[in-house]
């Protein structure tokens, strides 16, 4: 077996400098400061258990108010800070269970925190209305019985 | 007026009008209703359509025009507000435009009757998830619908009477 090193067609002129010219790098102009960037979970990878705690209580009051669909921005926001403060309670609570000193004035700001937003949000199931719509259950219809 | 769904469908769909004119007792005035709106009878029900008008054949059109001569009890209330609902909330009225309201208007011998046809025509509403969601409010003379319809009871008067 033999191998050919194949060089490209414009290989030779350049070869003859000593070596290839390096691509020219761009000056910054003034001072280069990074774009500040947010914490996001979406960059955690969720495998703590604070992060499965507040993942799955997220999830159950979306559930509880009707889905993740029927909710607006806000309530999801506001859903994200109850789950938040409640992870915060369940760690002061822990600590607590283990005869270790924890912050009353914490302990206390999460539980109203808690009740403030639970009050926002509402206590109770919001029963979920899956009526179709006359014009959508009129189409399914149509499509079961044709129309003469 | 152009039907979203035939009428002898719509009374046969319990998500729909059926259940309200249902059993053997009401088979003559739902072939009535349904003849009256243009629509084909089976061979039992044109023999009763027969027994009752005196014609051969129902007329497959819509009727401009349907006089029934009949008893106290007879369930002419509940047929006639089971049409209303159909016509006023199964029923495309292409005539209307955008933003005009129109008025589907019944007129009893006297406001007690006019009050009882109201009832069995929201109870005919109220009777469906998938219809109760046209109902849009109701006041002591007037079923106010989603779709631009007003079904609106009045007692007979000829002084007063007005569309």
């Amino acid at each position: 077996m033999e191998l050919a090193l194949i060089r490209p067609p414009d290989a030779e002129a350049k070869s003859t400098g000593s070596q290839p010219a390096a691509p020219k790098k761009r000056k910054r102009r003034g001072k280069w400061t990074p774009r500040p960037r947010p914490l996001s979970r979406a960059s955690l990878d969720g495998r703590t258990a604070a992060a499965k705690l507040f993942d799955k209580l997220a999830a159950d009051i979306a559930t509880d108010l009707g889905g993740r669909d029927q909710l607006s921005t806000i309530e999801v926001c506001l859903i994200e800070g109850f789950a938040g403060a409640y992870v915060g309670l369940a760690n002061i609570n822990t600590k607590l269970a283990l005869g270790q000193a924890i912050d009353l004035g914490e302990m206390s700001g999460a539980i109203s925190s808690l009740v403030r937003v639970a009050q926002r949000l509402g206590t109770s199931k919001r029963i979920r209305d899956i009526t179709p719509s006359l014009s959508d259950y009129l189409k399914a219809h149509e499509q079961r019985e044709p129309v003469p | 007026v152009r039907p979203r769904i035939p009428l002898r469908q719509a009374l046969a769909d319990r998500q729909l009008l059926g259940g309200i004119l249902s059993g053997d007792s009401w088979k003559p005035w739902r072939a009535l209703l349904i003849a009256s709106m243009g629509e084909a009878l089976l061979d039992d029900e044109r023999k009763l359509f027969t027994a009752l008008t005196g014609r051969e054949v129902e007329p497959l059109v819509p009727v401009e025009e349907f006089a029934a001569v009949k008893g106290r009890r007879a369930g002419g209330s509940r047929s006639a507000s089971t049409l209303a609902a159909y016509i006023g909330g199964l029923c495309e009225h292409p005539a209307l435009v955008r933003g005009e309201r129109g008025v589907l208007l019944m007129i009893a011998a006297d406001q007690r009757q006019a009050d009882v046809i109201l009832d069995y025509c929201e109870a005919a509403f109220r009777g469906s998830p998938v219809l109760a969601q046209l109902i849009e409010s109701r006041t002591a003379r007037e079923l106010r619908l989603t779709n631009g319809i007003d079904i609106e009871v009045r007692a007979a008067d000829f002084r007063r009477l007005r569309v």
